[in-house]
């Protein structure tokens, strides 16, 4: 069974928002990017599979700054092989999914790849998920919301599918197919040092060039803002204060 | 016929003897570990003073007295025991021996028996009716099993002079006072006294005998191995870790780890008398670590079937709950070595992924950022903004000093005040300094420490690489840890730097007059808390001292200063995992501990860490109207 | 007039709450436009209910149950037929499965996120929330298009007048996809209905450990208050599952929902729609829940349950 996961970087807005001088996308000159985290569930849920049926994880992301090390750490996870797709644009991270989606799959299909695993969102992508898209792309089915994964009888697949109000279902179907992850079965393991640094040297990384011509182009550009603060709203910075304010409210409403 | 038979008794116990000795060696010289056969003058001597001079066992008195009586004492029954077991085995030494015995030497041996008498008397009292904490989880029956061979020894030692002297027809004298009473009392006649000396003398041969043979099986083989474990002390800096000695077995088996020869010696010498346990900060918060446990856990896995495995016996959670402050290799009057040990099953538990999420996620932000905080690197040096003067880029412009800032100082709201208080301070001081912005890392003293070898590497290297790039005199840190770091470990890796003390520097600037005290100079009660690795680990304690008295503050110590300083806790990794399962935190202890000295109304520190954890302590026990933890950089300011 | 196709979905008997605002939304949008809902699953009872809100297009046989194969091929087969101009679903896990098919499917793109719109001539302006909440984005897009929104963006849509039609479709136009075997897992009925709560003190990521729950907990029982968490707690394993609120978890609709260490992410957002009156507490100013609180506390959460239940102490003598 051949696994691919597809692995995107995100801004990281933790110290404040930046945007760009147009506005039209977040300042990724001087923001520091970390690794999207449902594509890390994803990673944990493939190596999860791997571990159950012998799989083999590939990983697979667009050449960007700091791709190399995110490959990489998943080398170290225990991934079989790693290859950046460089698609010859500026900022790829800054492209939205529904955009590098056919340029993605056109790869991935010469690949015969049984189940191609993505994170169930991304902070900054509007214009619908990677997996529905690649799905279109690659004209394979596609499951989200998942939860867990699991092989039976050597190649038909078990999704364990998430929906609100503590529901969910399983969907059990033969043939490959395009799953989002939303969560792993088990906590994301930690990687040390030592493995990070081994993995550094592993052999297992290409670099295949993606054509830009595959590039979605009816995608429109985004107008950003910093959304303002509401009006009318209490806005309290002392606790005790806050505290006495509240139990006011609630005597107020007669809930005390 | 009893010739015969006590010389066959002789030979078997002593041939049991040597195999179990020969065990014991086996067990111990293990090819590989480190080479310490250097600078074999100053161990020699090292090891002469520390026994004889009973240097660490003294400071806890009343055992440190007992351990004198018996062991100065022993040292002269040594004679009684070759005396006795010759003239039993060769009956041509009767004559001599029994002169001996009731010479001026014998009178000698007659006083060692005695104060090894009342030290058993005094230990078995300290045990059994004092009953220390530090005991706790000591083996009591093995002690027993001791007392009562030294018992037998000596009293049938006695016995057997009283017969020698009443087989001669010797007065009473006082000077062998037991042997004399025994020769008067005892009612003697021919062949019944003949009888008691062979009994006596045989009982006290076999008792000597056996005991000898039961000796590699017991904690009080440390009379043979404590003198080589304080020999083969380690001489290098004490902020210098050895090597990772782990050996990974590959096909998915978990890591073991090897214990070189070093380590096996230091758990066999362990007498189990528990004072790393009583000094260690951790067990004093309810954790369930133990150094003193983990010494004998490794001890009965050596001795068992030789794999070393860390889940027989150590809690994993008693693993991560040592703050590696040194106490216990400072205590330990055998000079045992338990950071290394309980290092090296960290880093084996790292490389099993078996690491607590909060501390994996400060692991995987030093791995992509280079501190443990998670913040972007670049905004390392924020706590430069609002300063109104400019620090030079030390990576652009040549300065005297480097100030490396350290990722608590730089990064915690709740330490960055007093950074930015230090750098006016070394500016009106005159001082040529610069940072090095963000190009500097966590030094990776405390990652090291929590086992993760790998990434200590990649964060050492490159600040190395950053450090030689630079051009700078000397380095000057506020935090220790991070001294620590630059000044034993780095030069292990190609990076040699003479690093300093913020209080020193600040202390020579106020010599100078560069710096003036702060007019609100008060007579104000304070104490001062010595940090781990600046103190013991370092050996620094005045300069602080000094800077608080010249600034016009009256310092009263705390019991526990000095070398004997009570960790905050925070070191090892532990400022970044979870606490909550201590009964009470080594902070608020020490907190505890200055509230009693009276009337304090500062806690001095120079640590970043330190400051952290106490005012947290403080503000838990609700006494942050009556006392405020002030680092010396705040004194300045009249704080 | 533009053509609305709507994705439906249910919830138990009825018409889903997110289904009942996506009618609002197309009715608001284009009020004079041609709207049809297409049911992705559900029983019959709430199938029938639907024809009193809109046009219902459906197949001759729709699961009781999600299937996202044969979801897939309905949307397909009904856009061939109805070939609408928008296409509207719920920000659910159908909406975000089905978001690009649709677009394919149409020929256009697909915004997601949305929480408001307008139709100008031939082109939609969409605002969307980006970042977990923390950004505003505004896209202009030409028709056809895709819309995936958000709860609570709308309001839920009242009964038509008179019932609309219902046309089935069958034949041979019909695909089913890859076939697929559904096996809904029930919630486990020993689970605590946290959506009947009517007081609710919820905690986030900011709390650090499960030990340090206990304080929460204790200022919940002095509220007379229900113990909840968002979902980093829930994963981490220091709440058991019946205790989330969010998209994934509960949706509540207490009187006072007071929320602890929480940022306000959209899925958790979602979760608290109908509460009546939030406190949000979060030392970050910025954090996208003051956006939807009714009194806002920017402090530590620690500080601020120990000046509450001093003050609730106080107040109980």
């Amino acid at each position: 069974m051949k696994i691919a996961v597809l692995m995107r970087l995100v801004p990281n807005l933790s110290e404040g928002v930046d945007l760009n001088e147009d506005g039209t996308d977040v300042d990724r000159e001087w923001t520091d990017t970390q690794a999207n985290e449902t594509d890390e569930q994803a990673l944990e849920e493939a190596l999860v599979v791997k571990e159950a049926v012998g799989a083999t994880v590939s990983v697979i992301a667009l050449s960007d700054e700091g791709v190399e090390r995110l490959l990489r750490s998943a080398l170290a996870k225990g991934a079989d092989d790693a290859i950046e797709l460089h698609l010859d644009v500026e900022v790829a991270q800054a492209l939205p999914s529904a955009v590098t989606a056919p340029a993605i799959a056109a790869w991935l299909k010469g690949q015969q790849f049984d189940v191609v695993l993505v994170g169930n969102q991304k902070v900054d992508d509007p214009f619908g998920g990677l997996a529905a898209h690649l799905s279109t792309a690659l004209d394979l089915p596609v499951v989200a919301g998942a939860i867990q994964v699991k092989v039976v009888d050597g190649s038909r697949l078990r999704v364990l599918q998430e929906y609100g109000g503590g529901n969910s279902a399983w969907i059990e179907f033969s043939g490959a197919a395009v799953v989002s992850v939303q969560a792993a079965s088990r906590p994301i393991r930690y990687v040390s040092g030592s493995k990070l640094r081994e993995a550094m040297a592993n052999p297992a990384y290409r670099t295949v060039s993606a054509s830009k011509d595959q590039l979605q182009t009816n995608i429109p550009g985004l107008k950003l803002e910093i959304p303002q603060p509401v009006e009318g709203v209490e806005l309290i910075a002392d606790p005790v204060e806050a505290a006495s304010r509240l139990v006011a409210i609630l005597e107020e409403r007669n809930y005390i | 016929m009893l010739l015969l038979s006590g010389w066959i008794a002789t030979l078997a116990l002593v041939a049991m003897t040597l195999v179990r000795f020969s065990r014991l060696y086996r067990d111990i010289a293990v090819p590989g570990g480190p080479s310490r056969n250097d600078r074999g003058k100053k161990r020699l001597l090292g090891m002469v003073q520390d026994i004889f001079l009973h240097q660490r066992l003294r400071r806890f008195t009343p055992s440190g007295l007992l351990h004198g009586l018996i062991f100065f004492g022993f040292l002269v029954l040594i004679t009684a025991a070759l005396q006795s077991i010759l003239s039993a085995l060769f009956p041509a030494f009767d004559t001599q021996a029994s002169y001996v015995s009731r010479s001026w030497f014998g009178a000698l041996q007659e006083f060692a028996g005695i104060s090894v008498l009342a030290g058993v008397g005094l230990a078995a009292w300290h045990r059994y009716v004092m009953k220390p904490a530090r005991f706790r989880g000591s083996n009591g029956r093995d002690a027993l099993i001791v007392y009562w061979f030294v018992l037998a020894i000596v009293h049938s030692m006695l016995l057997e002079f009283a017969a020698l002297r009443a087989l001669a027809g010797t007065q009473f004298s006082i000077a062998h006072p037991v042997s004399s009473l025994l020769a008067l009392v005892i009612p003697w006649s021919t062949p019944y006294d003949q009888v008691v000396l062979e009994g006596a003398r045989w009982f006290h041969v076999f008792a000597i005998l056996g005991f000898i043979a039961y000796i590699p099986g017991s904690k009080h083989r440390h009379i043979l191995l404590a003198g080589p474990n304080i020999f083969y002390r380690a001489l290098e800096p004490k902020g210098w870790l050895p090597e990772p000695n782990i050996r990974l077995r590959k096909n998915g088996a978990a890591g073991k780890t090897d214990l070189s020869w070093k380590d096996r010696l230091d758990v066999l010498s362990c007498t189990e008398c528990g004072r790393c346990q009583a000094v260690c900060p951790a067990a004093a918060s309810g954790s369930g670590l133990s150094p003193k446990l983990v010494i004998m856990t490794l001890r009965d896995q050596v001795q068992g079937d030789g794999e070393i495995r860390y889940e027989a016996g150590i809690a994993e959670s008693a693993l991560w709950s040592c703050t590696t402050c040194r106490a216990c290799m400072d205590e330990c009057p055998i000079h045992i070595e338990h950071l290394s040990k309980i290092i090296d099953l960290r880093r084996m538990l790292v490389e099993d992924t078996a690491v607590e999420p909060k501390l994996a996620t400060a692991f995987t932000n030093l791995q992509k950022t280079g501190n443990s905080f998670g913040k972007p690197g670049k905004s390392r040096a924020r706590w430069t903004k609002d300063l109104a003067i400019r620090i030079p880029d030390a990576r652009n412009e040549p300065v005297e000093w480097l100030w490396f800032v350290g990722d608590v100082a730089a990064f915690d709201p709740r330490t960055q005040e007093t950074t930015r208080r230090l750098a006016e301070l070394f500016h009106r001081a005159g001082l040529d300094f610069g940072i090095l912005y963000d190009a500097e890392s966590n030094s990776g003293n405390d990652v090291r420490r929590a086992g993760e070898e790998g990434t200590f590497r990649a964060l050492a290297t490159s600040n190395i690489e950053i450090l030689s790039e630079a051009k700078f005199r000397r380095i000057v840190t506020a935090d220790p840890h991070t001294l620590n770091a630059l000044r034993n470990e780095y030069p292990s890796l190609g990076g040699n730097f003479e690093v300093h003390h913020h209080a020193s520097v600040l202390l020579d600037a106020l010599k100078d007059g560069r710096l003036a005290p702060p007019s609100k100079a008060n007579g104000m009660k304070v104490t001062y808390h010595d940090p781990c690795y600046l103190g013991r680990y370092n050996g620094e304690y005045d300069a602080p001292r000094e800077l608080i008295r010249a600034v016009g503050y009256e310092l009263l110590e705390m019991p526990r200063n000095r070398e004997n300083s009570f960790c905050c806790g925070a070191g090892g990794g532990r400022f970044w995992m979870d606490d909550s399962d201590f009964t009470e935190r080594p902070s608020e202890n020490r907190i505890r501990e200055a509230m009693a000295v009276g009337e304090i109304q500062r806690f001095v520190v120079s640590c970043p860490k330190d400051k952290v954890m106490y005012t947290a302590a403080v503000n838990n026990l609700g006494l942050s109207d009556v006392i405020k933890v002030v680092d010396v950089v705040d004194l300045m300011f009249g704080d | 007039m533009p053509r609305i196709l709507i994705l439906a979905e249910t919830a138990c008997d009825a018409i889903s709450r997110g289904t009942l605002e996506l009618i609002s939304a197309a009715r608001s949008l284009a009020p004079a436009s041609e709207i049809s809902v297409l049911p992705l699953y559900g029983c019959e009872t709430a199938l029938a209910a639907m024809a009193s809100y809109a046009t219902v297009i459906r197949s001759e046989s729709v699961p009781s149950h999600y299937v996202p194969s044969l979801a897939a091929a309905s949307l397909r087969t009904v856009i061939r037929e109805v070939s609408p101009d928008l296409v509207l679903m719920s920000y659910s896990l159908a909406g975000v499965e089905l978001g690009p098919v649709a677009a394919a499917a149409i020929g256009g793109c697909c915004i997601s996120g949305v929480q408001g719109a307008e139709l100008a001539d031939n082109s939609i302006k969409c605002e969307v929330l980006l970042y977990d909440g923390k950004l505003l984005g505004q896209a202009t897009t030409p028709l056809p298009v895709s819309l995936t929104i958000l709860s609570g963006a709308y309001p839920a849509a009242e009964p038509l007048d008179s019932p609309g039609d219902v046309k089935v479709i069958t034949g041979a136009s019909q695909s089913t996809g890859v076939a697929m075997n559904a096996t809904p897992v029930p919630p486990d009925p020993e689970v605590f209905d946290l959506a009947a709560s009517r007081r609710i003190v919820s905690v986030g990521r900011g709390v650090g450990s499960q030990a340090k729950l206990e304080v929460f907990s204790e200022l919940a029982s002095l509220l007379g208050a229900e113990i909840a968490g968002s979902r980093p707690i829930i994963d981490n394993g220091w709440l058991s599952k019946d205790r989330q609120v969010g998209k994934s978890g509960q949706s509540v609709r207490p009187d006072i929902y007071l929320s602890l260490g929480i940022s306000g992410a959209v899925e958790h957002l979602e979760g608290i729609v109908g509460a009546e009156y939030v406190v949000a507490v979060n030392t970050d100013e910025n954090a996208p829940i003051f956006r939807r609180a009714n009194l806002c506390v920017a402090c530590d959460m620690f500080d601020f349950a120990d000046a509450l239940s001093d003050a609730l102490r106080k107040r109980n003598g």
